[in-house]
């Protein structure tokens, strides 16, 4: 399964679905990996996400570039992630007028990026939701799918690490090791043990999501992200089987999400200066339940099972409307900033974290002059499970 | 990896293995705000308990036959006494508690009547009570 | 609305004595305990180590014991559990080992669950009023461990299956006609499997999730019984 194994080493900066999904490249690809996570594994942004698989039809009318990438890595996941996910598929749902108008856009988005769409009447939507509001006046249906953040990242690093890579969660990063310009490791603290140790390797990772900032910054450099957190509602009861997304461009509250018996409604928008600890806007969560009850009147009567916020890692500066930044990513090599050894991958969302692997350790390669090709679109994971195998 | 302390998993903390073995022991008794079924649990194995200390104390007293019928004889004088007789009805509670609740658990441990179990702990203690009452009044006024 | 609560939170470093650490926090009484453990972290003592991720009862990871009942901490809200000016008392898992702090190891536990192998992806019926159709949903088990940390059984037996996996291993041999690995079989069969479990119920009692795993134990019991019986009666005909 592994490429020949050459002399390079690499440690990545953390646990979540972009840490785990670099790590699990990077050892396919030969290298000896070490991850450190400062918490559990997906304890950040990952973790406390929507959990939506998206088919790309939120992006495709104002992005066609980000849908097509959601629905090549959406058919990918689905190859190397098997028995992992809900795949009961998605409807954009149309209640009003506004919606009507925009439904056009969203089959031709669809159509442009390759995403397998349908268009359905209100009665035919009915039929396969019963739940949704009685205003429905027609749907599309997207293939979207539902997962499990920690369980996604527990693939991938259960993967690398019976390809040799090393994970140590609960580790938290305090310095960047520099000799000179160069990136030549980090000085780690092992929180569990209470210790303090120092970790070699030729090239560092920064993937800490809402904390790429304050990682580079120990290098001096200064990385355009922003933590920008959202809301989400899990109401207890299954009310679809399918991810509903409302017919309109991105706003507040237009997704709900089932998974087991519960139904999640999402999300919200904002930034904040400390991703650490954010508190929840209570007019968001009544913003969300209004939302989300104009698609599924019956989530009024549903009690709230879960509330919880996390900061998105958003590329760009704060200035800017927080839903006009881009939700792609970016990588950035910061030899271009005058130190070597050290990257940051920041951005994205969990359906493309392996696309963004793919693209951070091409990026590694060509910076130690390796030509390793990336097998990670073909390589089926092993299961989350054997993560604690070891 | 962290190194881990296996002092919960029975695998014993180098320093007091006894201490550890008693905290799991404790466990089976651990009756704090715990379920029906974890009072039934509970209860059958005090019953239980009490139950095995009662028989090696009846095997010591049948010994007395060996001894004769004076000995015999003034030990049943004795054991009339109501002090006694009150001993009797607690044996008599340990013996109704645990056949009645090892009934239930037979049931159910076979799958038989599982969804009703917190029912059949009710239902068969309050007729256990029942019946230990109406013993417990053969017993001091026969 | 903020309350002033106390969080006595069990505290330990391998090669340490185990002590509890006090901390008073502000928070509004309506977020979880969860969030009143990440606000210490955050604001008061960077070394204390917990797990968490999903923040709403899917991934597990977060399982402890509060107040000494065994809970997701994600989805108890503040108020459902102290009052203004109360205490919690915060404890790792029972009958797990600790890697350190609230962490307990989930290696053994894994294990149990790998060697079950439960797909946990599988077929479910459509709502009512749906169309017919291959519905896919997550098994209701979230793997948290909390009926392994209820269970007395658990707690003096290491080699004990545990609700968890039994649970597992009566849902995939009635969702499938695949069945248990033979080595699945003879764990779930043999001295420290199905037949180990005392009727409690404290399991299904303190599961978060409708697993029922007493049920389902009870349930596989019958199945077994009554498959032991057939062969006796045919072997008794024969």
């Amino acid at each position: 399964m592994i490429g020949s194994q050459h002399a390079h080493s690499a440690i990545v900066i953390g646990g979540g679905s972009t840490g785990a999904a670099v790590a699990h490249d990077l050892a396919l690809r030969g290298f000896s990996v070490t991850l450190v996570e400062r918490g559990e594994i997906a304890s950040g942004t990952t973790g406390r996400n929507h959990c939506m698989l998206h088919s790309g039809g939120r992006y495709c009318v104002k992005d066609r570039e980000a849908g097509m990438e959601c629905i090549e890595e959406n058919t990918i996941l689905r190859r190397i992630m098997p028995d992992c996910m809900e795949l009961n598929g998605g409807l954009f749902v149309a209640l009003n007028d506004s919606d009507l108008d925009y439904l056009p856009l969203l089959a031709e988005g669809c159509q442009s990026c390759g995403i397998p769409y349908h268009e359905l009447t209100g009665e035919q939507a009915h039929r396969l939701e019963p739940h949704l509001s009685p205003l429905t006046r027609a749907a599309i249906w997207v293939p979207d799918g539902v997962f499990e953040p920690m369980r996604l990242c527990m693939s991938f690093l259960a993967t690398a690490k019976a390809n040799g890579a090393t994970v140590s969660p609960y580790t938290q990063v305090e310095e960047l090791l520099l000799e000179g310009r160069q990136v030549t490791g980090v000085r780690a603290w092992d929180r569990s043990a209470d210790r303090l140790h120092d970790l070699h390797a030729e090239i560092v990772v920064n993937a800490s999501g809402p904390w790429a900032g304050e990682i580079a910054a120990m290098a001096g450099i200064d990385v355009p992200v922003v933590p920008s957190p959202g809301v989400m509602v899990a109401m207890a009861g299954r009310f679809c089987q399918r991810v509903l997304n409302r017919c309109n461009a991105a706003s507040d509250g237009d997704i709900v999400v089932p998974q087991r018996e519960t139904s999640i409604i999402g999300t919200s928008s904002w930034t904040v200066d400390d991703p650490d600890y954010i508190d929840i806007p209570e007019d968001h969560v009544r913003l969300l339940l209004d939302r989300g009850s104009e698609m599924i009147p019956a989530l009024r009567q549903a009690s709230p099972r879960g509330i919880f916020t996390v900061a998105r890692p958003l590329i760009g500066r704060k200035k800017q409307d927080e839903r006009e930044f881009s939700r792609t990513f970016e990588c950035f090599d910061h030899a271009r900033d005058g130190v070597d050894g050290f990257v940051t991958i920041s951005g994205g969302k969990t359906t493309t974290a392996r696309a963004m692997a793919e693209k951070t350790v091409d990026v590694i390669c060509r910076k130690l002059g390796l030509d390793v090709p990336c097998t990670t679109r073909e390589t089926v994971l092993l299961s989350y499970r054997t993560y604690y195998a070891t | 990896m962290p190194s881990v302390d296996s002092v919960s998993q029975g695998n014993g903390d180098p320093n007091t293995p006894s201490r550890t073995a008693g905290r799991q022991v404790g466990r089976w008794f651990s009756i704090r705000r715990r379920s029906l079924g974890m009072w039934g649990f509970v209860l059958n194995r005090v019953a239980g308990l009490g139950l095995v200390f009662y028989l090696m104390l009846h095997l010591g007293v049948l010994s007395l036959l060996t001894r004769g019928p004076e000995s015999w004889d003034s030990f049943v004088g004795l054991v009339r006494h109501p002090a006694f007789l009150s001993l009797d009805v607690v044996l008599l509670a340990g013996i109704i508690g645990h056949g009645l609740n090892g009934l239930r658990v037979a049931l159910i441990g076979t799958g038989i009547l599982v969804r009703w179990q917190r029912q059949m702990l009710i239902g068969l203690g309050a007729l256990g009570v029942v019946l230990l009452i109406v013993s417990a009044v053969l017993i001091f006024t026969a | 609305m903020t309350w002033t609560i106390t969080l006595e939170i069990a505290r330990h470093k391998p090669g340490e004595p185990r002590r509890t650490d006090t901390f008073q926090v502000s928070i509004d009484p309506d977020r979880t305990v969860l969030d009143s453990i990440e606000k210490v972290w955050a604001e008061q003592d960077r070394s204390l180590i917990f797990r968490h991720a999903c923040h709403h009862a899917s991934c597990g990871s977060c399982a402890m014991v509060v107040n000494g009942h065994e809970v997701l901490p994600c989805i108890k809200p503040i108020r459902e559990v102290t009052a203004q000016g109360g205490t919690l008392v915060v404890e790792p898992l029972h009958n797990f080992p600790v890697i350190g702090d609230l962490i307990a190891d989930m290696r053994p536990f894994f294990k149990q669950m790998q060697l079950i192998d439960l797909p946990i992806v599988g077929s479910t019926d459509p709502l009512p009023g749906q169309e017919p159709g291959d519905y896919s949903r997550f098994e209701n088990c979230i793997e948290c461990g909390i009926c392994l940390s209820a269970c007395p059984v658990v707690a003096t037996d290491s080699g004990y299956l545990g609700p968890a996996a039994l649970a597992a291993a009566q849902q995939r041999i009635s969702a499938s006609t695949n069945g248990l690995s033979r080595q699945a079989w003879e764990a779930v069969n043999g001295e420290h499997g199905l037949w180990r479990c005392h009727a409690t119920f404290e399991c299904s009692a303190a599961c978060p999730s409708n697993v029922d795993p007493a049920g389902k134990i009870m349930a596989l019991r019958r199945r077994m019984t009554v498959e032991r019986i057939r062969r006796l009666l045919r072997l008794a005909t024969e």
